[in-house]
């Protein structure tokens, strides 16, 4: 089980601020010892026949995903803790629209699992409103993700 | 206008160059086959007085094979004068972290902005319209005599009819077929209208513009600008992406999620010519361009011209993130960006 931490707690944060947090892990296996942090960005795109924001499965999804920045890790035990430090790129900045979503996040790849924490990028350090799409308020977009491969 | 789906402007030059020769190779193909049935089937029977229509028919059926040869050749001319390369991609390879983010730098600047008289257009550039103009008319021209061609040859068909069967058959079709010419027609006209329209030349003083950043906006009216009774110009935005339409296809969207008002104005004088500043709001995203999905700015400008189209034009420009001073950027420890070596992991816990 591997944890991601951020040291700025809510997790928003300005281009040229320093992201940085901990990776806890316990019980981890041993072939999942090898690990890499990732600081990166994805979009998102929107099925049409839902009202509502819900996650695109395989190609539905069919999103785009830039690795920004990384780190590997190489843990010598089950149970331990690992800091991590990225300087937040000047962009793109985080946003939520009727079609488009995009989203920082950061990731730990393991040899079989994968885990990440949302995160937002702007000049205020809030996610940016397309605001037109919210006119009906038809639209509720997932405010935090954690995934499991 | 809203940008093209099928984006021509990303294609390199030899692809158009290929694209266009294609283009007119299928032509080439069509006016020969074309000749050749018609010689074959009217005029050699014809010659030979062992054709089954009359000389009258035989020139209605030369004057449809014209018709159709232009309309092809409108819309082959349409693709010669409507594709260019006009958007060219920047990308931030500068900014830190961000070599994968490409922003659109459509405003193409032309240098010779420069040269112009006028104090305000001094070290301004261009902004190229997102316009199909005489390629978009050529093509609506071809495509509408190709409709006109269908009614009137089951127009044509009414007078041969031998029973009220087949000639309601045909009336019916001719009646159906006529609506689509009529549309064809009033697009073709409209077009055709919006292109003896008044010139809007428009220059940005700064283009990318950063968040929050200024910018002058100076336009210039080429031709009677004492037509236009009005100028507004607007800032849009627009995102846009193919959207999945299950069970496997999509469908490219669009939805423009911001209009910021610029300017409006009445004054002869300064529709004639003009500046303001434009402010780009902090609040706001700044434009991206990353595989189909796209956040992209355009400054729409409309003018209304009584008892004819209305002006109505849009330039792409580029809107990026603010640079950060060299002061805010923290030096980066133990942090890879991609394709990059990776230097060893120096902890007590860690190997």
């Amino acid at each position: 089980m591997i944890e991601i931490m951020f040291d700025k707690q809510p997790a928003e944060f300005q281009p040229g601020e320093m992201i940085s947090g901990i990776i806890n892990w316990n019980d981890l296996k041993k072939e999942n010892w090898a690990f890499e942090t990732r600081l990166l960005w994805h979009t998102d795109r929107r099925s049409d026949t839902s009202q509502k924001w819900q996650p695109l499965v395989g190609r539905q999804r069919a999103r785009t995903r830039k690795i920004i920045a990384h780190q590997q890790t190489v843990a010598t035990s089950s149970k331990g803790s690992r800091p991590y430090m990225f300087p937040a790129p000047i962009g793109p900045f985080s946003f939520t629209g009727k079609l488009l979503t995009l989203r920082w996040v950061v990731e730990v790849e393991t040899a079989d699992e994968t885990y990440s924490e949302p995160l937002t990028l702007s000049l205020t350090g809030k996610e940016i409103l397309l605001q037109k799409s919210f006119e009906n308020g038809e639209l509720n977009p997932p405010k935090k993700e954690l995934s499991k491969k | 206008m809203k940008p093209n789906p099928i984006d021509h402007s990303d294609l390199p030059k030899a692809d158009i160059i290929l694209l266009k020769g294609c283009s007119l190779s299928l032509m080439g193909i069509f006016i020969i086959g074309f000749s050749c049935l018609f010689w074959a089937g009217t005029v050699s029977p014809l010659l030979n007085g062992q054709s089954l229509i009359t000389p009258t028919e035989a020139i209605a059926t030369a004057m449809a094979t014209a018709v159709a040869v232009v309309a092809m050749l409108l819309i082959m001319a349409s693709i010669f004068v409507g594709i260019k390369p006009r958007r060219e991609k920047a990308s931030l390879s500068s900014a830190p972290g961000v070599k994968s983010l490409r922003l659109i730098d459509a405003a193409k600047p032309t240098e010779s902005d420069t040269s112009k008289t006028k104090k305000h257009w001094t070290g301004v550039k261009r902004l190229a319209s997102d316009d199909f103009g005489w390629g978009l008319f050529l093509g609506a021209a071809g495509v509408s005599l190709f409709a006109t061609i269908l009614p009137v040859a089951f127009a044509c068909m009414l007078a041969h009819c031998q029973s009220n069967c087949e000639f309601i058959k045909a009336l019916s079709a001719c009646l159906a077929l006529a609506i689509m010419p009529i549309g064809c027609w009033h697009f073709t006209v409209t077009t055709f209208m919006h292109l003896r329209n008044p010139i809007l030349n428009i220059g940005l003083a700064e283009n990318p513009i950063p968040i929050g950043g200024k910018a002058a906006l100076v336009w210039e009216v080429d031709g009677d600008s004492s037509r236009i009774k009005n100028l507004k110009f607007e800032l849009h935005g627009t995102q846009s992406t193919f959207v999945y339409v299950p069970p496997g296809d999509s469908s490219y969207c669009e939805e423009l999620f911001e209009i910021i008002p610029i300017h409006e104005t009445f004054k002869p004088k300064e529709i004639k010519a003009g500046s303001v500043m434009l402010s780009i709001p902090e609040s706001t995203i700044h434009s991206l361009k990353s595989g189909s999905d796209q956040v992209i700015w355009t400054i729409k400008v409309t003018g209304e011209i009584p008892r004819w189209v209305d002006l109505e034009v849009s330039y792409l420009i580029a809107i990026v993130p603010p640079v950060l001073p060299k002061a805010n950027q923290k030096p980066r420890t133990n942090v890879q960006t991609k394709n990059q070596p990776m230097p060893p992991v120096k902890n007590g816990a860690l190997s």
